[in-house]
């Protein structure tokens, strides 16, 4: 089986000023990059510059295409905006196509509500099915986001420590078997 | 349907694995008319992970 590190990027997925997601994301980012044989990197909407008069692969980055094709899996950290996730997520996610064929992909919800984006994230999974990605059963739930940092952006509740050691468990082990499969199982 | 055209990676000229078949729906081609998409065979790259898809 292939050793090499897992590449397991992260995608901010709102551009809100003052978005609570961001301190969300850089804290599951330290996580991912504490874990063993997985590398990651933190692609921010708001760097990306996608165009606004097209759709689809036409309006493709090349740099984000190439991340995410280099890609074992995904996380993506959304926060829920009335019930749904950021058009320019979805805006940005349908600039690739055959880059996230049976990769990985766990959502991390933000909301400032109680719910931690569960219905943006069953909002979100079959579009993340029609694109080619893998779920995992294990969601990263942030209710209350943003109470649950200090104005430096430090964690206030350690407990999300394990809740996203079990998420990344999950994504991790979905991102090895999958990456196995697409190298060495054929159709 | 299983592929059996060989396909090396365009990058590191090993031989790819098949590993899915993918409808596209934007293609200018004309679409399968089983499928409403135009079907593509998708491969990858054992060694430098490379990812390519090509017509059905």
């Amino acid at each position: 089986m292939n050793d090499k590190p897992l590449f397991i990027p992260m995608i901010l997925g709102t551009v809100r000023k003052g978005r609570a997601s961001e301190n969300v994301a850089r804290f599951v980012y330290d996580e991912t990059k504490k874990r063993e044989g997985v590398t990651t990197e933190l692609i921010d909407l708001r760097d990306l510059k996608l165009a606004f008069d097209d759709e689809g692969e036409a309006i493709k980055d090349a740099s984000f295409s190439a991340t995410i094709q280099r890609a074992d899996g995904l996380i993506l950290v959304v926060p829920e905006y009335n019930h749904g996730y950021p058009g320019l997520l979805k805006h940005a996610l349908d600039s690739n196509l055959k880059e996230y064929i049976h990769k990985a992909v766990g959502i991390c919800g933000v909301s400032a509500g109680g719910f931690g984006g569960t219905r943006m994230i069953e909002n979100l999974l079959p579009v993340l099915r029609e694109l080619g990605l893998v779920t995992i059963f294990w969601d990263g739930n942030f209710s209350g986001a943003q109470k649950l940092f200090d104005a430096d952006g430090n964690l206030l509740d350690q407990s999300y420590v394990k809740r996203i050691d079990k998420f990344l468990g999950e994504l991790i082990w979905m991102s090895k078997v999958l990456r196995h499969g697409r190298e060495s199982v054929a159709i | 349907m299983t592929d059996t055209t060989k396909v090396n990676c365009p990058h590191c000229s090993t031989a790819m694995n098949h590993h899915a078949v993918k409808l596209e729906y934007d293609s200018d081609e004309p679409a399968d008319p089983v499928f409403g998409g135009v079907v593509r065979n998708v491969y990858t790259c054992s060694e430098c992970g490379a990812v390519e898809m090509t017509p059905a």
